[in-house]
């Protein structure tokens, strides 16, 4: 029983860290700025207005719906690679605050992919205006989203565990990662539509994983449909997997890496 | 004299400046200073794998055609969003040295310098890759490089004051970043454009840049004089303006720092 008070209030007190070093660096983010944390809502909705406006006029009445997507690959595709990078080096930029922190230090990795998601939620804020001026039709297989997003962050959280490890070892992983992600980029389709990709690259784009959280993002909103069970199953396994290896992997690495530092 | 010794003193802190970003971003890497050279090579792979597998369109060498672009526009990128948090960032090394402010914009276009010439290289050896004849016309990028190092520069000058004197600028400068992006003609020939869009491209001093690139790189041709004269023109009047700005607001600059 009072093992069960302790981590319920030890939970609480993680919690409580995170958002308190989330809440540290979005002030330090808009230290200078004028308009301060309206930007995390006004820049997305400039850049979504923006690219709407720049693919309207490039692709014409043929594919009308090519701006609505783009921002849905967009928007879930810059939730990945945000909080991706940005918790990456989470471990190693607070390394000097590791004596004295008592509590995880996996909390720093949580902290920012935290704050990665809090910016994707104002992205959304951005995103459901410029799709209601759209005019896309409401369907329920909007709530699938969530699950979508849900998925899609436990998938992060195992990667990010991994690679922030992996960054105090090696620090070129860091520029693996970035190069990998320009690859994934091109690959995912967010600029092209994947018409564009030959069959055999297409069939081999279908099995990565941010492809089909972002493919299924487009269904669920764009075309009103549920994807199929092939891929919620795909989502379910890739999600928990990368998961637990992360944790598996972290867990067992921990104090290895740590006492490099 | 005594200018002679200013200028070597610069030249000397730019380079140990440029080391220490190097240096900081590099170490304890197993690759190290390599990656200073791997990072636009697998970059430009990248992108030339891309590129050649798409149905795009029915250019002729269509990954290289957009990667002279792509590599202009990074240049550009580069330069102008290193320049606006070149003096905000850097407050402690200008208030307390004696250093030219200048300095930290210079660091960046040095490193920017450093980084085209590795694109450059593998550049070079896509070009023999696909079996690209050229011709003397080649030369002619020289020039066209030097001038595109001048006009960011003197772009450069404007943002790094403002970036001290408005802020949020960046996020601003980011959407117009995205928006010379899509003109500047760098995904599509001009005659693939509508009569509209090709009206405002041309007047891109960077769409200049790339298309006299592509001309001397891919098409073995001489560029156009017009363009080079526009662009000359075009650079000379931002460069001069954006010092003698540069120049008179350094006081304004110190106060808000």
């Amino acid at each position: 029983m009072d093992s069960n008070i302790n981590s319920m209030s030890n939970i609480k007190q993680h919690f409580f860290t995170i958002k308190e070093l989330t809440a540290r660096e979005i002030k330090r983010k808009y230290a200078r700025s004028y308009l301060g944390i309206f930007w995390s809502m006004l820049h997305p909705l400039l850049y979504m207005v923006l690219m709407s406006m720049i693919f309207s006029t490039m692709y014409g009445k043929r594919h009308n719906d090519f701006a609505l997507y783009f921002l849905t690959g967009y928007l879930i595709w810059s939730l990945f690679s945000n909080a991706t990078k940005t918790s990456m080096t989470a471990l190693w930029d607070n390394k000097a605050f590791f004596a004295r922190f008592k509590q995880p230090k996996y909390l720093f990795v949580f902290s920012r992919i935290y704050t990665a998601f809090v910016n994707f939620l104002f992205s959304c804020i951005a995103y459901i205006i410029v799709t209601l001026f759209f005019g896309v039709k409401f369907s329920p297989s909007f709530f699938m989203i969530f699950a979508d997003v849900f998925l899609c962050m436990l998938f992060i959280i195992g990667l990010s565990m991994i690679l922030s490890l992996k960054y105090i070892d090696k620090r070129d992983i860091k520029y693996i990662y970035t190069n990998f992600l320009y690859l994934l980029i091109h690959l995912v389709g967010l600029y092209y539509p994947m018409e564009i990709l030959p069959e055999n690259v297409r069939n081999f784009v279908n099995l990565i994983p941010v492809y089909l959280y972002i493919k299924t993002a487009r269904e669920c909103i764009l075309e009103g449909v549920i994807p199929d069970e092939i891929t919620i199953i795909s989502l379910v396994a890739w999600s928990l997997g990368v998961l637990f290896l992360g944790m598996i992997y972290y867990k067992s690495h921990e104090e290895k890496i740590l006492k490099k530092l | 004299m005594r200018k002679d010794i200013n200028i070597s003193q610069y030249a000397f802190v730019i380079r140990q400046l440029a080391r220490k970003e190097h240096i900081k971003n590099t170490s304890e890497t197993r690759l190290m200073e390599l990656w200073n050279v791997a990072n636009p090579l697998l970059y430009m792979i990248i992108m030339t794998a891309f590129y050649s597998t798409l149905f795009l369109h029915d250019i002729e060498n269509y990954p290289l055609f957009f990667l002279i672009g792509i590599i202009h526009y990074n240049f550009f990128n580069g330069i102008t969003s290193g320049a606006i948090n070149s003096l905000a960032d850097n407050k402690n090394f200008l208030l307390t040295t004696r250093l030219p402010n200048n300095v930290f914009l210079l660091e960046k276009v040095y490193s920017r310098i450093i980084y085209l010439f590795y694109q450059s290289i593998a550049l070079v050896i896509l070009l023999i890759y696909f079996r690209i004849p050229v011709n003397l016309s080649l030369l002619c990028i020289i020039p066209i490089l030097l001038v595109a190092v001048f006009l960011h520069t003197g772009i450069g000058k404007f943002l790094a004051v403002w970036g001290v004197l408005f802020p949020d600028i960046d996020y601003i400068y980011s959407i117009i970043t995205t928006i010379i992006f899509f003109a500047s003609g760098l995904m599509y020939p001009l005659s693939k454009l509508s009569v509209a869009a090709r009206q405002v491209i041309v007047l891109n001093p960077l769409f200049l840049l790339v298309d006299m690139t592509r001309d001397c790189v891919l098409y073995a041709r001489m560029p156009e004089l017009n363009s080079m004269i526009k662009l000359i023109l075009t650079t000379a009047f931002v460069y001069v303006f954006g010092t003698i700005y540069f120049e008179k607001s350094k006081k304004e600059i110190m106060m808000r720092l």
